[in-house]
């Protein structure tokens, strides 16, 4: 069930009505629905994937209990310890048995030994990566007493298996997500209105930009030897949009479905081509995963407290390198990683405290040549990178950029109507920078507000994407 | 009460109201789109073209006149109409292949008409055959006593379609299918085709009875025997101007010589796709069917074009010289390809590049018959029958012709 699929419409309009027309009090009864709701949601990917959400619900749930009522510090390692084991252990069995196996017996081969393992082809069930994170955080926090787990079974199934985030994120913290449980909720009008609206234009980034894009990146990808060097560029800034409508478009549509029903969920993305440095492109990119590293890897690893510079760095690029590892099990994921590290390091060379917060050209309508030289270098770093995200194995990165270098620069290009996608986004991100998201536009007068939902529908039905392309962040 | 309820049960009546006001606006809102969707699906059902496929073919099998089904705006699901045809007419003789074996019908065979069937337009590649075969081996289709396939160059390639489309989805039962249709409608500025055609039963020109907006309006579709009668409007203008246009887009002619589509390149045998084929055939063989092959035949100017590229040389020679030689090897019969003036003909005898008219295709039905053995099913099909057929053809593309002007 894709939220750009006509099944998800309707599910969510059973839910929504469902959902408000039960009784406020007791608070479990609608705690329980929207959990039955989002096992429905989630066991129509593969039902046989739910006693996976509900073993991993039930440790952390029981863990996250047994952590808060033990006072020895032994013990509640050990409990920290069997909630990192069974979460990582189930996600690393998922994940990565067949890409350790095949990279095993791959090194034996490079040493001159034969050796024959068993892969299993795992199917990868949806949304682990997700959840396991969330779940994870949740025994994490109540480890380092930043929270006190919850009494309320329900709440806190719901608050795992919640189906706007259930299967790519935003990834939530107990401590954001787990109190909205527990309050009773009052239909806002003016929170619904703006959650549809954020709806709209997730659907408007995901079928119209992402998926009119998909086709030529996956041409140019997959056949990049019969192209030349500026249609290879032309392909990365494609991909480098598509992954960005496809992605940041699934986040506004979830975070726009949880206000629905009354819920916060956190920011994602905030307009993360507009970034100065890195650093910057960092916090506005995937932020509930970056936030996730940095509190729970890159702190616990010393962060830039260390007593020499080198140790800072590593931790770094540690860190970078396993939040590619997470994305999937493909060497090209942890080459993307280790390559933002690299990127980050010069930035984490200036003081902390300059990090570049404010949004770009604030108050101006054009940013100043520096701010716009600083976007134009940080776009080219990070795409170059998504080269490596996009390839299928090394070696298709590898050939994929020498032949930008090789190929003629002297073809026509071709494909150039993708162009007009990236534009268009482009420019309505850039107008809308100060907004949470673009079409928070409350303060135009109706005609005016109705008007822009017109086009944006009109654009979606006759421009966009029927063929439910799947999101590319289903397959992490 | 206490004061908490009552400011409690404001609270809930006020969120109440205002779920309500919510839902109403988002009808408001979609309120348009809803009028619109409900007019054009209705003028998609008038027209048939909106039928199951399944219901419209035994609409057009009821007709007791010939009846034509020609749907436009889900007109890429005609794999679930044939097989329903295949199921329906149960047919002794049957034609399968791509659209290039549409043209054969029934009364090529005399006095065979009921037992033919043509299911042209169901196989596009050697997994389509494979996945066909598969059918007819679980049951799943009648097996006919003849089977003729014609067998196309690309089928043998690869790079050309990777998985069959021989499943029973049906775009009319998705909501991306009534998008897509809209959007065609929209796109093509066919509202007055669409509403011309809720009105109009019988088709221009022939004045069949109709199923389907382009049967209606263009007056092309399949008959009841599943070939293809080809738009009036084309055989209409051969008689006025009677010379030989590629009426592909792109032309089969370009598409051979800058290497596009079903000439890319690189153009190598893909040995997998020949043992499927050989397999699927020799399968149904087994099952006790007539098995005859056939390589349909190319325009002269595309077929010169085609000896003479040599990017395609390795494919090609393979697809006429050796494959044929494989075949044999494996007793299925077969009428090689062929180009028009081998048979003294010329391109007038071909609609375009690829497709030959039923004139031509009629000769080769014929030679198919007369190289069939004695014991063959076939050699009940009366020849003098089919040889006046196409001696006394109207025109080189058609046995009929229209006998009043195109509007």
């Amino acid at each position: 069930m894709q939220f750009n699929s006509l099944i998800f419409a309707v599910f969510l309009f059973i839910v929504f009505l469902f959902y408000w027309s039960l009784p406020n009090k007791p608070l479990g009864i609608r705690n329980a629905f929207l959990l039955i709701a989002s096992y429905i949601f989630y066991g129509w990917w593969d039902w046989h994937f739910l006693g996976l959400i509900l073993l991993n619900s039930t440790v952390d749930y029981v863990l996250g209990m047994s952590l808060h009522q033990t006072q020895s510090n032994r013990r509640r390692k050990i409990l920290l310890g069997i909630s990192l084991t069974t979460n990582l252990g189930i996600l690393g069995f998922f994940k990565y048995y067949d890409f350790f196996i095949n990279s095993a017996m791959e090194f034996l081969q490079t040493i001159g030994l034969q050796a024959n393992f068993h892969t299993l082809a795992i199917i990868l069930p949806v949304g682990i990566s997700f959840y396991t994170f969330q779940t994870l955080s949740y025994t994490i926090d109540i480890y380092r007493r930043k929270i006190t787990p919850t009494h309320n079974v329900i709440a806190y199934f719901a608050f795992v298996s919640f189906f706007p985030q259930l299967v790519a994120g935003p990834i939530e913290r107990a401590s954001h997500l787990l109190p909205q449980f527990l309050q009773r909720k009052v239909f806002d009008l003016e929170q619904a209105k703006d959650g549809l609206r954020q709806i709209l234009w997730g659907l408007f980034k995901k079928t119209v930009i992402a998926d009119n894009l998909a086709p030529y990146v996956d041409k140019i990808f997959s056949n990049y030897e019969a192209y030349s060097g500026p249609m290879l560029l032309l392909g990365t800034i494609y991909f480098a949009i598509q992954i960005y409508c496809d992605f940041s478009g699934y986040s506004d549509m979830a975070i726009g479905t949880a206000r629905l029903f009354g819920f916060d969920l956190k920011r994602n993305f905030a307009y993360p081509y507009f970034s100065r440095d890195i650093g910057e492109f960092w916090r506005r990119w995937h932020i509930s995963l970056s936030t996730w590293f940095r509190d729970y890897v890159y702190i616990p690893l010393g962060g830039n407290r260390t007593r020499t510079s080198l140790q800072h760095f590593s931790n770094i690029i540690l860190t970078f390198t396993i939040s590619g590892f997470w994305h999937g099990a493909n060497w090209t994921f942890i080459i993307w990683g280790f390559l933002n590290g690299l990127y980050y390091l010069p930035p984490s060379l200036r003081d902390p405290h300059t990090h570049q917060t404010e949004v770009v050209a604030m108050g101006r309508f054009f940013p100043t040549p520096l701010e716009f030289f600083q976007i134009c270098r940080t776009f080219i770093l990070i795409a170059f990178a998504w080269i490596f995200f996009r390839a299928t194995s090394f070696a298709h990165a590898i050939g994929f950029i020498s032949h930008i270098g090789t190929s003629s620069w002297l073809a026509p290009l071709r494909h150039t109507k993708g162009l007009w996608y990236v534009l268009l986004i482009l420019v309505i991100d850039w107008v809308q920078r100060e907004k949470q998201h673009p079409l928070e536009i409350s303060n135009l007068p109706r005609y005016t507000r109705w008007g822009i939902y017109y086009i944006i529908s009109i654009l979606v039905l006759f421009v966009g994407k029927t063929g439910h392309v799947p999101f590319i962040y289903f397959q992490f | 009460m206490s004061h908490s309820s009552i400011s409690n049960s404001k609270v809930k009546k006020h969120a109440s109201g205002e779920i309500w006001l919510f839902l109403r606006r988002i009808l408001t809102f979609l309120f348009p789109f809803l009028i619109i969707s409900i007019i054009l699906e209705f003028g998609l059902w008038k027209t048939g073209d909106l039928w199951a496929p399944q219901y419209a073919l035994h609409q057009q099998q009821a007709s007791a006149n010939e009846s034509i089904y020609g749907p436009r705006f889900f007109s890429d699901q005609f794999n679930i109409y044939k097989l329903s045809g295949i199921r329906y007419r149960h047919p002794s003789i049957l034609v399968i292949g791509s659209s290039r074996v549409m043209q054969i019908r029934d009364i090529m065979f005399h006095p065979l008409e009921t037992e033919f069937y043509n299911g042209g337009g169901l196989l596009r590649n050697a997994f389509d055959l494979e996945a066909f075969a598969a059918m007819l081996m679980r049951g799943e289709l009648p097996l006919p006593k003849v089977l003729i396939i014609g067998i196309d160059p690309w089928w043998l390639r690869t790079n050309y379609g990777e998985t069959t489309w021989l499943h029973d989805s049906d775009e009319r039962f998705s909501f991306a299918g009534h998008i897509e249709a809209f959007r065609q409608i929209v796109k093509k500025g066919a509202f007055q085709k669409v509403f011309a055609a809720t009105s109009s039963l019988k088709s221009p020109v022939f004045g069949h009875e109709t199923i389907g907006t382009f049967a209606r309006i263009d007056g092309t579709g399949f008959r009841k025997d599943g070939s293809s009668l080809y738009p009036p409007k084309v055989l209409l203008e051969f008689m006025e101007t009677p010379i030989y246009v590629d009426r592909e887009s792109p032309s089969i002619i370009d598409r051979i010589q800058m290497a596009r589509r079903e000439f890319s390149l690189p153009a190598v045998i893909d040995e997998k796709r020949v043992n499927l084929i050989v397999k699927a055939l020799s399968l149904i063989q087994k099952k006790g069917v007539e098995v005859h092959a056939f390589m349909p035949p190319f325009s002269t100017e595309a077929f010169e074009a085609l000896e003479t590229s040599p990017p395609l040389n390795q494919w090609w020679d393979y697809y006429k010289n050796e494959f044929p030689k494989l075949l044999e090897k494996n007793n299925i019969m077969l009428v090689p390809v062929s180009h028009p003036v081998q048979f003294d003909l010329n391109d007038t005898y071909m609609f375009d590049g690829w497709h030959p008219s039923e004139v031509y295709i009629g000769d080769l039905m014929k030679r198919m018959i007369e190289q069939a053995p004695d014991s063959s099913y076939l050699k009940n099909v009366n020849i003098e029958n089919l040889t006046a057929l196409i001696e006394k053809a109207s025109i080189p593309l058609t046995f009929h012709l229209p006998s009043t002007s195109y509007p």
